[in-house]
């Protein structure tokens, strides 16, 4: 699964930090989900997207191996 | 009975507070060092060095009581590593969590199944020896546990740290 919650992030000049403080996950997760080493829970996505005030499929796609 | 008991663990209600991750991390490897001293010998020559005859009920007492306590100290220390919470007990991290079960569970059943096949083999080994294994593959499913679960956490993959 590819995200965009790295440019998301800085477009809303947020850190990892505060991103993560918003969500409620520790920041290793946000760098885990950026990364695209973690793949989130369906409520962990909804909640990224709902801070970047965008859809779900805007935030997280699925690629080809999917 | 069993479905409450599966919705606290997947709450993680059932772990303890973080700090005592701390107090684990000191008494399971003191328990551990006591405990290998006491199967060197320490234990008898620090007793013999006190006038304490090593055949006398009194030394017997004083060594059963050091290797209980640093068993005991081993395995409350483990414990307390392998279910004190993160400081932030989140998705990722009860994920990491079951993996590290599913790999101590599989680690100990390799390490199990070697054993009968070797004794199968080789022959039956000496009982000193089954007792050694009972008490080491116990043991090797939590260290396993505890080793893999911090290592994914706080040591594998070192970017997320820089700022």
């Amino acid at each position: 699964m590819e995200n965009t919650v790295r440019e998301k992030r800085n477009a809303k000049q947020l850190t990892q930090t505060q991103l993560a403080e918003l969500i409620g996950v520790s920041r290793q997760t946000i760098f885990s989900i950026e990364t695209g080493k973690y793949v989130p829970s369906v409520i962990l996505a909804i909640k990224l997207a709902r801070v970047f005030g965008e859809p779900v499929e805007d935030v997280f796609q699925l690629d080809e191996s999917d | 009975m069993l479905y409450i008991t599966i919705m606290e663990v997947k709450k993680m209600k059932m772990l303890l507070p973080h700090q005592f991750k701390t107090i684990g991390a000191i008494i399971a490897p003191l328990g551990f060092a006591m405990w290998t001293l006491g199967q060197l010998g320490y234990v008898s020559m620090v007793l013999a060095s006190f006038g304490v005859s090593f055949l006398s009920a009194e030394s017997r007492t004083l060594r059963v009581s050091f290797f209980v306590t640093s068993l005991l100290s081993l395995l409350f220390g483990t414990f307390f590593v392998a279910f004190a919470k993160e400081k932030v007990e989140d998705e990722m991290v009860q994920r990491v969590r079951l993996e590290s079960f599913m790999f101590a569970a599989l680690l100990q059943i390799v390490v199990v199944l070697s054993f009968f096949v070797s004794a199968v083999v080789l022959g039956e080994p000496p009982r000193s020896l089954m007792e050694l294994f009972a008490i080491g593959v116990f043991l090797l499913f939590w260290v396993s546990y505890v080793v893999r679960f911090n290592y994914t956490l706080h040591f594998s993959d070192q970017q997320w740290k820089t700022p």
